[in-house]
């Protein structure tokens, strides 16, 4: 047998780490393994390695990750501190002044990343052009790095005032910090996000900073246990924007790795959704311990330019703001919410029925795994209702009890005097009208109706539950791709590499010299072509931002052709003014004055390719298994994927798949897309 | 019309999500850091009885007071007189507006020839014109305060109307900043009729009609019940503004709440006369209090709309200082605003005793400025400052944040610098200033001023520099705000309502009041005063004298025995 050539996408998340395993052949092969918390690399090497054969040329590792969302939302990142200008140490504090429950009379400002003893502060001062009012002594430096020393810090986070304009005294103190501080390693602003506003970019840096240690650690732990192996191949790792950076990229830079996870299953969901022709798409991924809900409209990801780690309903381009920490990077706008496969449904003072936040995890996990955990979950919920079957699943990693999970389940029953089963229907209810908040965020709470947009589920759980979120949102159609409770990993394989750069400037748009310009996006594109050079070939996108002299937020634009000529500087600032018309309603008065704010090279490698096969289907158990909807007990049919064609098939049907299940509820149909494998299951007229 | 859930959901948030928009496109466009940046501005929708439909999440209290100020204005003008691609401007204080730097822009919505609704939005303009840059300072009448703008027609048919235009403009300082700021709100109304056109589109009108109702309806059921649960009776306080810019004579405001399961009844009416100064609230802002306060006591989720409103009743007396009469000034009113909201919660704290905060900054705290320079031309600035937020009934009240229906963002440094010619010299927090407390109130905020090229008119209007915010069940006062200038001289504190002329180099420091504590403050957990002393929030002295906690520097311990020591002397 020649050698073939793979890829490899590994998505960690709270409970499982999955691998998606892709020849050059077409061949697929997965693996879905607990996590290893707080280990997270011990999976990750040991089932890439399994997974990986011996005379498989890997091409490369694409890795998503959540341990440095993780970090940030237990507070377990690095010793921290924040070095800034003299008079400013409170910026990352005071955040942005507004309270953001407008009627809360007992909001908390939720406790800084930097408590205030850890941050020091330097007699520096620039003016906002970037001149030096006063000058940096590096003798200070040299004071600050030992208070720091004696503090006992793991990372810095270095933020001077109007260091966007002018990094020159940022660089020097980084010199000196890393001279004086061997081992700790240091975040400057200007690398991290070099853009005017103080407190975010003070934010970003200070998260930065926080996780990057831990996030050091954790990839070269990856790195070396693969290297031990025998494998080679280049680490990646996904970006919260969808892109993918390289591994030494994402340890100066974790910030930009900040759910990285999340956004490869919606960069998948857009390609899946596309290819079988929808393009009004709400992806719903649901897992062991959170839900997901990202909007795709007209065939294009919703993206934001701020994200809010740790906010009670993450909802990345709502106007409220101020309750997570704040970060400044490129993002896919998804809304989380508490509530997945793990959530742990509990009796409130009052004997109300709850369910989650708290999730069991990877350990203990549902109690119907059998790995010590007792307390009832979701995913026992649904092993009750017979949705899921008493069987061993991916590959005999998960073993699943029935009756662990009904003496789980009785445990909330018996104390409000229900059966098992109303019980069980209870917890999936719930947790389906947790969920429906979240899918409510990005539809009709933005005022899409949610009726005009299709489901697609993914994630462990989101099969189990897509038609019935669908029934209470209205939603007719729902589509579960192959792979579908792994299809974060499936998504890492359909990324891009994307790379960006940017200088901020602050010149006439109508009078600058088209010939400085282009020397600028030049000098861009070489620093990044060096960094890309084991990418073959890259597409480029030029864009710039622009504002009427005197506002303050951007348009961007792209430039209307490759070089920047007069006439496309000329194009360009006509393109603007439609643009600004187009978004806001009016345009200036004839002749504004127009600013160039900010010129934004990004480099895009090649596309992978986008088509993964359907591996085998698991074996069937059962010919039909028992499953409960409503009151109803019914004798229902289990099915592989494979044996549904185009044709549509009546529910109730249950198809049985590596490490989920796809309920197709009494009253829906479903086929199957043949050239994907995807499941489409519509809801009939008389639902 | 009977509507099915969906379908009710949709359309109501699609309404807000209306007003929403409305707000995102006002604040892209708009040119003065005051909008662009701290978002001092709100968006409605209200149907065509002028009732309040959907709100837009900005500032609480703009919202109280549109539902004031809209209906009169279209009634005054006429609805009849308004036509599509219409709008009305106005920010005349009498009868029923605010103070003149909130200029409203209220645009009718046809569909179909038939008149739907307004849409409209308020946004404080960084100038108006009168006696001092960013028109805001301590005058005697209305007059001096700017230009004054009845319900006028400023577009029409969908084109400026230019003797307008051009009437306005030449009243105001900052004619570039705030003729791009009028276009975003002329830009801010066409998105909100663009977004309620599309939802009749998908749903006509009968439906959107029938959501309209059925919102209203489920608003106020909701309301109700929300109210059956508060307690019921009626609480009185009075409380006082510090000074009104000429004399020290404080002002009094008192407030009776009438909580009942039918509704809620609010009696100002027993507040002092109105001033020659600028201390007099409009009957539209003294209402805006009332709901904000009302609101916070209900579920924060429940939405703003007329449903609402109709629980609400408001009593004053024209001729006071919470119910203006012209030609009083009225530049001043939000600060008395914020203090009757702190009234009233004074009111109701002896039966929500875990329901309230205690004293809180309890001001606006503006500071506006402005000069000619060779560079820029006429400029001006205006900014408000956050402050100590009160303690809570098992909670230290957070430090250094806006509050009580202020809403508005901070004005970051590097934009500040950028845009106008001023160096921020500091912002950070007042150490010792919170009011100590079993649950301490938050710091004062500190930030500092310098005008490298000068001379520039510098206003505070503000408050609380004689008295800090209360505290409640033991609970100290937060300490004082200080205003002050300082010049080659040394330092002098400005009044809390003063216009001074600061020449080229000076500086001017704002050092906004802490909050004030809840319970004694010796019954503070000293590890959490430990904690606060170590982040040099509280000095170690005062850590001793009024928490009684002794805090070892050299361990960062607390000195437990020495501590037992200190609260035994208290408790005796």
């Amino acid at each position: 047998m020649t050698a073939a050539s793979a890829r490899v996408g590994v998505d960690v998340g709270g409970t499982f780490t999955d691998v998606v395993h892709l020849s050059s052949t077409g061949a697929v092969q997965v693996r879905k393994v607990l996590s290893t918390p707080p280990d997270y690399d011990r999976a990750v090497v040991a089932s890439v390695s399994e997974l990986a054969a011996a005379d498989c040329d890997l091409e490369e590792i694409v890795h998503g990750t959540t341990v440095a969302t993780n970090a940030v939302l237990e507070r377990r990142g690095a010793r921290t501190a924040l070095v800034t200008t003299k008079g400013f140490r409170d910026v990352l504090e005071l955040r942005r002044l507004r309270i953001p429950h407008m009627y809360d009379l007992f909001w908390r400002k939720p406790p800084p990343l930097v408590e205030r003893r850890l941050r020091l502060e330097l007699t520096e001062r620039l003016a906002a052009d970037g001149s030096v009012l006063e000058q940096l002594r590096e003798d200070e430096v040299r004071e600050v790095a030992a208070r720091l020393r004696e503090l006992g810090v793991e990372s810095v986070a270095v933020c001077l005032l109007h260091a966007y304009a002018n990094p020159e005294h940022e660089e020097r103190v980084g010199a000196v910090l890393e001279d004086e501080l061997p081992g700790v390693s240091v975040s400057l602003s200007s690398r991290i996000l070099r853009e005017q506003r103080e407190y975010e970019r003070t934010a970003t840096t200070v998260v930065n900073a926080y996780v990057r240690p831990l996030m050091s650690s954790y990839l070269r732990s990856i790195r070396s246990g693969l290297a031990e192996r025998g494998f080679e191949a280049p680490l990646r790792i996904m970006q919260s924007s969808g892109g993918v950076m390289t591994a030494h990229d994402a340890e100066e830079r974790p910030v930009f790795a900040l759910e990285s996870g999340p956004a490869a299953g919606v960069v998948a969901a857009l390609g899946i959704a596309t290819r079988i022709g929808y393009e009004n798409v709400i992806s719903f991924d649901m897992g062991g311990t959170t839900a997901k809900a990202s909007l795709i409209e007209r065939g294009a990801l919703t993206r934001g330019r701020e994200y809010e780690a740790g906010g009670s309903l993450s909802a990345g381009s709502r106007l409220l703001r101020g309750s997570g920490e704040l970060l400044r990077i490129p993002t896919i706008d998804i809304a989380e919410i508490g509530a997945g496969g793990g959530s742990i449904a509990w009796l409130d003072a009052a004997g109300g029925l709850m369910v989650g936040p708290r999730s069991a995890g990877a350990e203990p996990g549902p109690a119907c795994y059998g790995r010590g955990g007792v307390e009832p979950t979701v995913t026992d919920a649904n092993v009750v209702l017979g949705y899921m079957p008493g069987a061993t699943l991916a590959d005999g990693e998960i073993s699943v009890s029935v009756e662990r999970a009904a003496e789980a389940v009785l445990r909330v029953a018996a104390p409000l005097g229900l059966s098992l089963e109303a019980a069980a229907r209870g917890i999936h209810e719930i947790a389906n009208a947790r969920m429906t908040r979240a899918l409510r965020s990005v539809s009709s709470e933005k005022g899409r109706d949610p009726r005009d947009f299709t489901l697609l589920a993914y994630g462990g759980s989101g099969p189990i539950h897509a038609a019935g979120l669908a029934e209470e949102l209205g939603v007719a159609t729902v589509l579960v791709p192959p792979l579908a409770g792994l299809f974060s990993a499936v998504g890492l394989l359909f990324a891009r590499p994307e790379f960006h750069d940017v200088r901020p400037c602050h010149l006439d748009a109508r009078s600058a010299d088209p010939a400085a310009l282009e020397e600028l996006y030049a000098e861009m594109e070489a620093g990044l072509r060096a960094a890309l050079a084991y990418l073959p070939e890259l597409e480029w996108s030029r864009t710039a931002e622009l504002r009427y002299e005197g506002q303050s937020w951007e348009v961007e634009v792209e430039l209307p052709s490759r070089r920047v000529t007069p006439e496309a500087l000329a194009a360009l600032v006509a393109r603007f003014e439609d643009e600004h018309e187009r978004l806001y309603g009016v345009r200036g008065q004839a002749g504004s004055p127009v600013q160039l704010r900010a010129l934004r090279v990004a480099a895009l490698g090649p596309m992978p390719p986008a088509d993964v096969l359907a591996p085998a289907d698991p074996p069937v158990r059962d010919a039909e298994r028992v499953a409960r909807f409503g009151h109803d007990a019914l004798a229902v049919p289990v099915r592989t994927r494979s044996s549904i064609d185009a044709e549509p098939e009546e529910g109730p049907l249950l198809v049985d798949e590596y490490d989920t299940t796809v309920v197709v509820r009494p009253g829906w149909t479903v086929r199957r897309h043949e050239a994907t494998s995807t499941l489409i299951l519509e809801r009939g007229t008389r639902s | 019309m009977s509507l099915d859930p969906i379908t009710f959901e949709v359309v109501r948030n699609a309404l807000v999500a209306a007003t929403d928009e409305m707000v995102v496109s006002l604040r892209r466009a708009a040119y003065s850091t005051n909008i662009k940046t701290r978002a001092d501005f709100s968006c409605a929708f209200f149907d065509a009885d002028l009732r309040c439909i959907a709100q837009g999440f900005t500032q609480p209290v703009h919202l109280g007071s549109m539902v004031q100020q809209v209906p009169r204005a279209v009634t005054e003008y006429g609805a009849e007189n308004i036509g599509p691609g219409d709008a009305i401007i106005t920010n005349d204080p009498f009868p029923s507006g605010v103070h003149l730097n909130d200029v409203s822009l209220v645009s009718p919505v046809f569909w179909d020839g038939e008149l739907v609704g307004y849409v409209a939005n308020l946004a404080h303009h960084v100038d108006v014109g009168g006696g001092a840059p960013a028109s805001i300072g301590a005058f005697r009448e209305v007059f001096q305060e700017g230009l004054i703008i009845p319900p006028v027609k400023v577009v029409e048919a969908g084109a400026l109307v230019p003797d307008v235009w051009k009437l306005v403009l030449a009243q105001i300082r900052s004619k570039h900043e705030t003729g791009g700021d009028l276009r975003a709100q002329v830009a801010a109304n066409a998105t909100g009729i663009r977004r309620v056109g599309a939802l009749l589109e998908r749903h006509g009108l009968g439906t959107v009609r029938a959501a309209i109702d059925e919102l209203l309806d489920y608003t106020e059921r909701r309301t109700r019940a929300e109210l059956a649960r508060l307690p019921h009776g009626s609480f009185e306080a009075e409380g006082y503004v510090d000074s009104d810019g000429y004399s020290d004579e404080r002002v009094r405001l008192h407030a009776r709440v009438e909580l009942r399961a039918d509704g809620v009844r609010f009696d100002i009416t027993d507040s002092e006369p109105q001033r020659r100064a600028p201390v007099n609230s409009t009957y539209a802002q003294t209402y805006s209090a009332c709901a904000y306060a009302l609101k916070c006591l209900i579920d924060p989720d429940l939405p703003v709309n007329d449903g609402f409103y109709r629980l609400l009743q408001v009593d004053t007396r024209p001729g006071t200082i919470a119910h203006a009469e012209w030609p009083a000034p009225v530049v001043g009113g939000w600060e008395t605003h914020t203090r009757l909201v702190e009234v009233i919660f004074r009111a109701l704290s002896e039966a929500l005793p875990h329901g309230v905060p205690a004293g809180t900054k309890g001001m606006m705290c503006h500071a506006g400025f402005g000069g000619v320079d060779p560079e820029l031309g006429y400029w001006c600035f205006l900014e408000t400052f956050g402050g100590g937020y009160g303690g809570r009934f098992r909670s230290d009240g957070p430090d250094a944040v806006q509050a009580h229906g202020q809403n508005t963002e901070n004005a970051p440094v590097e934009e500040t610098e950028r845009g106008y010619p001023v160096l921020v010299e500091r912002l950070e927090l007042v150490e010792d200033s919170e009011g100590a407390g079993r649950y301490r109130g938050g710091l004062g905020l500190r930030k500092d001023y310098r005008f490298p090229r000068g001379p520039v008119t510098f206003s505070v209007l503000a408050d609380r520099d004689k008295e800090g915010p209360w505290g409640l069940f033991g609970g100290l006062p937060g300490r004082p705000a200080e205003y002050v200038l300082q010049t080659a001289e040394g330092e002098r504190r400005l009044g809390a309502k003063s216009t001074v002329e600061v020449q080229a180099g000076e500086l001017v420091s704002y050092r906004t009041c802490g909050g004030g504590g809840y319970g004694p403050p010796h019954e503070r957990d000293p590890e959490l005063v430990l904690r606060d002393v170590v982040d040099g929030k509280v000095s170690v002295e005062r850590a001793r004298a009024v928490y009684r906690v002794a805090v070892d520097m050299e361990a960062r311990r607390v000195d437990e025995s020495e501590t037992r020591k200190l609260r035994a002397e208290v408790a005796r």
